[in-house]
């Protein structure tokens, strides 16, 4: 039976995956798959507010609801997506990374861990 | 006006406003900032010289919580209930009382509460648990009870 932390290191295992973060509304980090030496509180905090600043520029523009956010860096990529109404996973990926597995995956899991928070 | 002295009210409406940009700006995430400002908040409190919460006995934090925060002017009273899983605090005669009722008429969550989030700071800070709001609600007339989390 999967439970979080299987989920989230299933997704780790994905080539260029580094991170995979389930935190809570509230910046809790409820488990995380991460590098050592990853700040996965701090992590976690930035994941919620951008999460939610992401949102609320849809509610603003009127466009619906978010389904998934990609943040693409100069080094990486962050992809986040909610998890139910109070959680959301968030993944970082190297920019080698395959976009659009990684962005298949997220949505994937997003199903298998809200079917356990 | 003196400098020592800051208006309840006014303070009340200062926060309303900022509680309220905020949670327009990123929603119900607005709970992960002051998630973040907990620890700064106990931080600030040291190095102004107010006061320094460093004991890790709950029986002994309970007392000085409750003397820094009356000195502030933040409550007339606040009490713990603690088990191995969760903490209860009671706040009683909360300065912030019309702010919290304003937010909430609103929809608003009182997620900018920092009886809860100085707690929530302390508690991981000094019990070495993680802890999480689980609830604030009213418990009569400017009194709450906030519950949180702990998990070892």
């Amino acid at each position: 039976m999967s439970n979080t932390k299987s989920i989230l290191m299933a997704l780790t295992a994905i080539n260029g995956v580094s991170t995979a973060v389930c935190v809570g509304r509230d910046g809790f980090v409820i488990d995380a798959a991460a590098s050592a030496g990853a700040d996965v509180d701090a992590i976690g905090a930035m994941v919620s507010t951008g999460l939610g600043s992401a949102e609320s520029v849809g509610k603003e523009l009127g466009v619906g609801n978010l389904t998934q956010a990609m943040m693409e860096y100069s080094n990486g990529v962050i992809v986040m997506t909610s998890i139910g109404q109070d959680a959301i996973l968030a993944v970082v990926a190297e920019e080698s990374a395959s976009l659009g597995n990684v962005r298949m995956q997220v949505k994937k899991r997003k199903r298998d861990l809200e079917a356990i928070l | 006006m003196s400098q020592d002295k800051v208006d309840r009210l006014g303070t009340n409406a200062l926060l309303y406003a900022f509680t309220k940009a905020l949670h327009r700006a990123v929603g119900g995430s607005a709970a992960a900032v002051m998630r973040q400002a907990g620890p700064d908040m106990l931080k600030e409190l040291t190095a102004l010289g107010i006061g320094e919460i460093d004991s890790n006995d709950i029986d002994v934090i309970q007392v000085k919580v409750a003397t820094l925060l009356k000195e502030l002017g933040f409550c007339e009273d606040i009490s713990f209930e603690a088990t191995d899983e969760s903490l209860d605090i009671h706040v009683k005669g909360c300065s912030f009382w019309e702010l919290t009722q304003h937010l909430k008429e609103e929809g608003i969550p009182p997620f900018a509460c920092p009886f809860a989030g100085i707690m929530v700071a302390i508690c991981e800070k000094n019990l070495g648990v993680r802890a999480r709001i689980k609830d604030i609600a009213p418990e009569g007339d400017r009194a709450s009870l906030i519950q949180l989390q702990l998990l070892k």
